[in-house]
């Protein structure tokens, strides 16, 4: 592509590439490397190192088994309900409508406001009794006296819709712009054919867009299953450690106990499950060819 | 699927994206948010009046600017020349980059404290620059990873044509490059600002000086020990989340555009 | 071009790191009130401003003062991870209830030198409540209480009246604490519904319910929350049964507290339904909560107090358990381990101590010099009650987790009470869960 001499074409790449590059490293890895080493060293003043104790202790406890387990139910629940919404979203907003710039617009809003303010708003709808989570969750459950934010499940429940009303518009986007790769001589083809919308979605988009897919749904895992910020205010760890996800059980530990080596075994535990997901999403959607 | 279900699909959509908003709204606009009915009879304007009549408000919504600004100062040009040398050159840089899916993995919650007394050593703690810095820290993969994507799909043959000119790498990106780069640009720069003018962690992490709170942190600072105030909680998270719903509304189609990797032309 | 950019950039940078330098020379206050978030706050903050101006008068040469602002429920942990990473405060607001943390992290400088300079006088007019008792840990002074909040019992003496009760002689035990409940739960208006409750209580999933319920019904049968000795939880004793089958007998067999006392906010159960008048007693009565009632006109004179104070409708007893003790904390003032300047820092704290700073601290509850209490003002039956109050109070038990052991038994206790679930067998399920949890090898 270029005349240069091999030697010399690292340097421009380089040079390019390097701010960047030195911003993650001072600004993530630095701080990172001691961070997570923490969780190697037993805790209080006088710790040793390494020793595995955080990791014995916390495998061990009930409860951090429980927060494991909620983080599991959260991503799942999230995911798994944001992904059809989002097909269905992108679908809409890739076809050729006049006057859909607007819906378009208001669709990706709930990305675009803060976390915290969300948090507090979903708290308010299903905190007081007449407003309208409490009042259709009483109904759906035929609890007449529910509390939605003293119930392990309901308050969940709504920890769920908040992330997942989050997380669509991103889904969203990543899929539109998945579709919108499609040529549109494939649904042509397959239209003259005789298949069927149903038909023609699962031969052509679902497959071409798997790769969008999964660094959607990757995304939406990461944030998901590091979220502490949103689940915090909206629930504080909710009734009694009911919504404690390890991210809360991580902002609790270092924040509010003090407890930094334990904070960072629980941290590497989030790594680690991340790591999973990613490994898992990848994976499977790395075929990408599709038979016409 | 049929033309005549698709307005009230949308309809409904644009509704349930809406919706929790409205009530945030609702409830800063009632005088006794937690009692009454659904639709509250008496409006007030008297939460806004408290909050928009102090000076704390502004300074506050300065900040967040700044930091908000300040980052996109930051990722736009690194992302840009980054994404660029990943997209155009085969070097170091190829094999690191899928690494950059992996960042947003990396908890953030676990490494503030170390963070924190890292910026202190370097005599940056509690400052607005240790919020730029981090906060850009933290979008810039996503975005070098978006700049790259975009890159891809902007036709080489523009700066073969200025490299036969006899233009120099740089000047080859500034003049070239850049234009042609712009929607990429600009969805990082919604991405960025929005991003940072939203985060609340590194700002609860980072800062404790009064004059250099920001909006999100403001906003926590609402629920009491012993009485939260929902009307006024509420008059200051819509006050928080006009500006970023108002740029992204703006800038929307470049960010799409940017999202999709096309060019709006 | 590119260079007149870069070394633009680089100027600011510059700039703004020297805007910081400058900053670094100021004495650093952090404190927790946010000035936007409502009236409470803002006159708080209005206060601290006064006092960071007295102090900048006294001291001119000091270099002034720089306020930082820390959420009230995270500053006690703000200052341990601050110390942690290095990161230093001259003045920290601190909670009582933090004290054994911070001792064991070690992130408060010991005030001993600084008070041991005090006159024994001064000395005996502050050492009087429990929060000072709180605030040395192991013969370190970590902090020193700016003020007192305690809690009893309140009730509508017009509605003791009309059920024949005497306003002057309130209950004065547990038996005839329920005995008067009973006769003042009415219905009112004849539709079958009660619609006045005897005896307010909290119950909820907070930890309110703990602190100003549960905790001095353990103390009147005789048991403690938690053994620092063993560090281990210890309320599921005969004496924890005891107190949780009284609140559980109070909604379900004497019927003189309502079922909604359970959930929703301490708020919720007790200040909001004793205003509107569906309480005649409310045990867990604030001081923090004296102003509404001032504004009611139930109390005339009392808040802010004035030699004529008077209780019009509304009367105070001492909680009547017999150690007569309820939860009372308050907030501290200490100075920050990596304070570079602990003398001007004590020099502040000198400042806010001053009695008639003090005196008008609003968040100070009522007062903790016993100096301000001979006033004039003071020496009314209503503020008679408080101080036998406050020098009954006790503080929660000395234990790092204590946010967790305040959930866990407030767990317990919905479950007794909303599952009527066997208290004996179920308090022992949450006590063992909890040392389980922080059990030392």
């Amino acid at each position: 592509m270029t005349d240069m001499p091999a030697r010399r074409s690292q340097i421009v790449p380089t040079l390019l590439f390097l701010p960047a590059f030195l911003l993650l490293i001072f600004f993530w890895c630095v701080p990172l490397v001691p961070g997570l080493a923490l969780a190697l060293r037993s805790p209080g003043a006088k710790g040793v190192w390494p020793s595995l104790i955080n990791y014995s202790r916390l495998l061990g406890e009930q409860t951090f088994r429980h927060n494991l387990l909620l983080s599991l139910v959260y991503v799942v629940g999230v995911v798994g309900a944001a992904t059809p919404v989002a097909y269905a979203a992108s679908l809409l907003m890739t076809r050729n409508m006049r006057g859909l710039r607007w819906s378009r617009g208001l669709l990706l809003i709930p990305w675009a406001v803060p976390a915290v303010v969300s948090s507090l708003i979903f708290r308010n709808l299903a905190g007081p009794e007449m407003a309208p989570l409490t009042q259709l969750y009483r109904l759906i459950s035929g609890q007449p006296n529910l509390l939605p934010l003293q119930d392990s499940f309901w308050a969940m429940t709504t920890v769920i819709v908040h992330s997942f009303w989050r997380s669509v518009p991103v889904m969203t986007l990543f899929l539109a712009a998945g579709i919108a790769t499609i040529p549109t001589e494939f649904h042509e083809a397959a239209q003259t054919d005789g298949a069927t919308s149903l038909q023609r979605f699962w031969h052509i988009t679902f497959p071409l867009t798997r790769m969008h897919l999964a660094v959607g749904m990757l995304l939406i895992t990461a944030f998901t299953l590091q979220d502490a910020e949103t689940v915090y205010a909206l629930t504080g760890g909710g009734p009694h450690h009911g919504t404690e996800v390890a991210a809360v059980r991580l902002f609790k530990e270092a924040f509010d106990y003090g407890q930094f080596a334990t904070a960072a075994a629980i941290g590497s535990f989030l790594l680690a499950g991340g790591l999973c997901f990613m490994l898992l999403y990848l994976g499977s959607f790395r075929r990408t060819e599709v038979t016409l | 699927m049929k033309r005549g279900v698709h307005l009230p699909l949308v309809v409904l959509f644009c509704g349930f994206a809406v919706l929790p908003i409205l009530w945030g709204i609702r409830t800063s606009l009632s005088p006794d948010p937690g009692a009454g009915s659904l639709i509250p009879w008496r409006l007030t304007l008297e939460h806004y009046r408290k909050i928009l009549s102090q000076g704390f408000f502004y300074q506050y919504a300065l900040n967040s600017a700044i930091v908000s600004i300040g980052s996109l100062a930051v990722v736009a040009p690194l992302s840009l020349a980054a994404g660029y040398s990943l997209a155009r050159f085969r070097f170091w840089g190829n094999r690191v980059a899928p690494l950059l899916l992996a960042f947003p993995l990396l908890p953030a919650i676990t490494f503030l404290v170390p963070l924190a007394r890292y910026l202190n050593v370097i005599g940056l703690y509690d400052s607005l620059p240790a919020l730029i810095l981090s906060n850009s820290a933290f979008c810039a993969p996503f975005c070098v990873w978006m700049m790259r994507n975009f890159v891809h799909t902007v036709p080489v043959s523009l700066e073969e044509a200025g490299l036969l000119d006899g233009c120099s790498r740089f000047s080859l990106l500034w003049r070239i490059v850049l234009p042609s780069a712009l929607p990429g640009l600009m969805a990082v720069a919604v991405f960025v600002f929005v991003q940072v003018w939203n985060n609340f962690i590194f700002a609860y992490a980072l800062t404790t000086n009064q004059s250099l709170q920001v909006l999100p942190k403001a906003v926590v600072g609402f629920i009491g020990s012993w009485r939260t105030d929902w009307g006024g909680l509420m008059a200051m998270g819509v006050l928080t989340l006009l500006p970023p719903v108002i740029v992204f509304q703006f800038l929307q189609k470049w960010f799409v555009a940017g999202m999709y990797g096309l060019s709006t032309k | 071009m590119l260079k007149r950019r870069l070394i633009a950039v680089a100027t600011l940078c510059i700039l703004l790191l020297g805007v910081e330098g400058c900053g670094r020379k100021k004495l650093r206050v952090a404190h927790i009130y946010q000035p936007l978030a409502g009236p409470a706050h803002k006159l708080n903050f209005r206060w601290l401003n006064e006092i960071i101006r007295q102090f900048e008068k006294a001291h001119p040469r000091l270099g002034g003062v720089q306020m930082e602002q820390i959420p009230w429920d995270k500053i006690d942990a703000k200052s341990i991870s601050d110390y942690r990473a290095g990161v230093r405060h001259d003045v920290i607001m601190t909670s009582p209830q933090f004290m054994p943390q911070h001792w064991e992290v070690g992130d408060l400088l010991d005030l001993t030198p600084y008070v041991s300079r005090w006159s024994s006088q001064r000395l005996d007019d502050i050492s009087w409540s429990a929060s000072w008792r709180k605030c040395e840990q192991e013969g370190v002074r970590l902090g020193i209480p700016t003020g007192v909040h305690t809690r009893l019992v309140i009730f509508r003496r017009d509605m003791f009246g009309q059920v024949g009760l005497d306003p002057e002689n309130p209950p004065a035990n547990l038996d005839e604490l329920v005995e008067a409940a009973r006769k003042l739960t009415r219905d009112t208006d004849g539709d079958g519904k009660t619609d006045v409750w005897g005896l307010g209580l909290y119950m909820g999933p907070l930890r309110a319910t703990i602190e100003l319920y549960f905790a001095p019904l353990l103390w009147h049968f005789g048991g403690e929350l938690y053994d620092r000795k063993t560090e281990r939880a210890v309320f599921a004793s005969e004496a924890g049964v005891k107190a949780a089958r009284f609140l559980d007998d109070c909604i379900h067999k004497y019927k003189i507290t309502p079922p909604w006392a359970c959930s929703g906010t301490y708020d919720d159960a007790i200040q909001q339904p004793f205003l509107e008048g569906r309480l005649a007693m409310a045990w867990g009565w604030g001081n923090y909560w004296n102003k509404l009632l001032e504004e009611k006109g139930w109390i005339k004179g009392l808040v802010p107090p004035t030699p004529d104070g008077r209780e019009i409708k509304v009367g105070v007893f001492v909680t009547p358990t017999k150690p007569r003790a309820q939860f009372t904390n308050s907030w501290a003032i200490s100075i920050h381990k990596l304070s570079k300047r602990p003398r001007d820092a004590f020099s502040f704290i000198e400042t806010t101590l001053k009695p008639e700073n003090l005196e008008v601290y609003p968040d100070a509850g009522v007062p903790v010099l016993k100096s301000i209490w001979a006033k004039k003002e003071y020496q009314n039956h209503w503020y008679r009650v408080w101080r036998q109050a406050a020098e009954a109070g006790r503080p929660m038990p000395s234990t790092s987790h204590y946010y967790d052991l305040a959930d866990t038994v407030a767990s317990a206790l919905q479950e007794v009470i909303l599952k009527t679930a066997d208290p004996a067998a179920t308090l022992k399920r949450y006590q063992d869960e909890f040392n389980d949890r922080y059990a030392r090898p």
